[in-house]
């Protein structure tokens, strides 16, 4: 009987969780969306301006919602800027090294700009492998060369 | 933590053909409990991997896929046990150092990095019992 | 020119592979045969293998798909590997194993205008 009972409260519990999981998942999709704001620059360019934090479940996060917005925009170049991170170590660089190999997969190339001096520094004495990835200072001169990449041009409309 | 199994299904993982059936069943089970399209690709793909395993090492053994829950998480667990010669140098399966003709001695160390919770007990001649969980994500 | 299961198609120069069943082992080796002797056969310029339909690709198919390029390369063909789902490139990746030296385009038509011309 007490078996029984329990039982009938584990299942009002899973009913009540469930309930409650609706909204959490609501709430959770709207941060994701907030925190990993895809723009279409051009037509098949993408940009990722990345501020704050970033820790792993956020990276997986961040991977996941770039490749799905690569093959849905048949986008050939992402450009990804972390101007707005704070702490660059060996988890974000090893991050967006995966994401970069994940987009090549996929037929696209990743820019990666926003490099400060600072995270330069950290980058090479962490020892990072970054050849793989087209990397720029400012976010104008990656979506220079992700423009290049899809055989378009900025230039100046004469006087 | 406790988990509750919701549902289990044993199979033989005996030839190749065990090893799509165990791929296909942790696929439905995943798609069953939630997950996301990524989750149920990584979970399927570390079943592949470990049933794989279990024929290349120990030729024969078997294979559970659980629909399971805990602190309202739903989820998939999965134990690969299996009696062949065991596995001497752990560290270096983990780290990916065994590769066979067969694979790119990935089974281990790939599927560890698939899935959310990851278990080995192993011993030279004790054969091997590995347990993965991966869990729905909102 | 092909066993049944996957079909090669010759577009221009170039071989098309559509891979639409999964790969377990045996039609991973029979898809690896038919697709060299096709490229012997044919002697492509390129050869192109569509993936799209695979929903898993684990360590085991990645490798044949990487030793597929590799050899039709030794042979004078060049590969590209298009269609590669979101989730089996997350997959691999994550596995460690994002198939280096593989070409890969996003689509078809891109795939083929990567690809050289005989003519």
């Amino acid at each position: 009987m007490t078996k029984l009972v329990l039982f009938d409260m584990s299942l009002a519990i899973d009913t009540y969780i469930a309930a409650n999981i609706d909204t959490v998942a609501r709430h959770q999709a709207a941060i994701r969306e907030l925190s990993t704001p895809v723009i279409r620059v051009h037509h098949r360019v993408l940009l990722l301006p990345l501020v704050g934090t970033v820790d792993s479940h956020r990276a997986e996060q961040i991977m996941e919602t770039l490749l799905l917005r690569v093959v849905d925009e048949q986008a050939r170049a992402v450009i990804i800027d972390i101007a707005g991170v704070p702490l660059v170590d060996t988890m974000v660089a090893d991050h967006l090294l995966k994401t970069t190999e994940a987009v090549r997969l996929l037929g696209a190339e990743t820019i990666l700009t926003g490099i400060s001096a600072q995270i330069a520094r950290t980058i090479v004495h962490l020892g990072v492998d970054i050849s793989a990835m087209h990397t720029r200072s400012r976010l104008a001169e990656g979506i220079e060369l992700a423009l290049g990449l899809i055989g378009r041009a900025i230039t100046s409309r004469p006087a | 933590m406790t988990i509750r199994v919701l549902n289990r299904d044993e199979m033989a993982v005996e030839t190749e053909h065990d090893v799509v059936t165990v791929r296909r069943k942790a696929q439905a089970v995943a798609h069953g409990r939630g997950l996301s399209t990524f989750a149920i690709a990584a979970i399927t793909t570390a079943a592949s991997e470990l049933a794989r395993n279990v024929l290349a090492h120990a030729r024969r053994g078997t294979a559970s896929v659980e629909a399971v829950a805990a602190d309202g998480r739903s989820g998939v667990r999965m134990v690969f046990r299996d009696d062949g010669p065991g596995i001497a140098d752990l560290p270096r399966a983990l780290a990916g150092g065994y590769s066979t003709a067969r694979s790119l001695g990935l089974g281990l160390s790939g599927s560890r990095r698939l899935v959310d919770e990851f278990e080995i007990e192993t011993a030279p001649g004790k054969g091997t019992v590995v347990t993965v969980i991966k869990w729905a994500r909102f | 020119m092909s066993r049944g299961t996957i079909p090669i198609l010759r577009v221009a120069d170039n071989l098309l592979v559509t891979v639409q069943t999964e790969l377990h082992d045996q039609v991973a080796e029979a898809f690896q045969e038919d697709v060299l002797a096709a490229v012997e056969k044919t002697g492509a310029a390129g050869l192109l293998i569509d993936v799209t339909g695979l929903d898993i690709v684990d360590s085991y198919v990645a490798r044949v798909l990487s030793d597929t390029a590799k050899m039709a390369r030794l042979m004078g063909t060049e590969t590209v590997i298009v269609g590669i789902r979101p989730e089996v490139a997350a997959t691999l990746v994550r596995m460690g194993y994002a198939m280096p030296g593989v070409r890969t385009a996003l689509n078809v038509d891109e795939g083929l205008a990567m690809l050289p011309s005989r003519r």
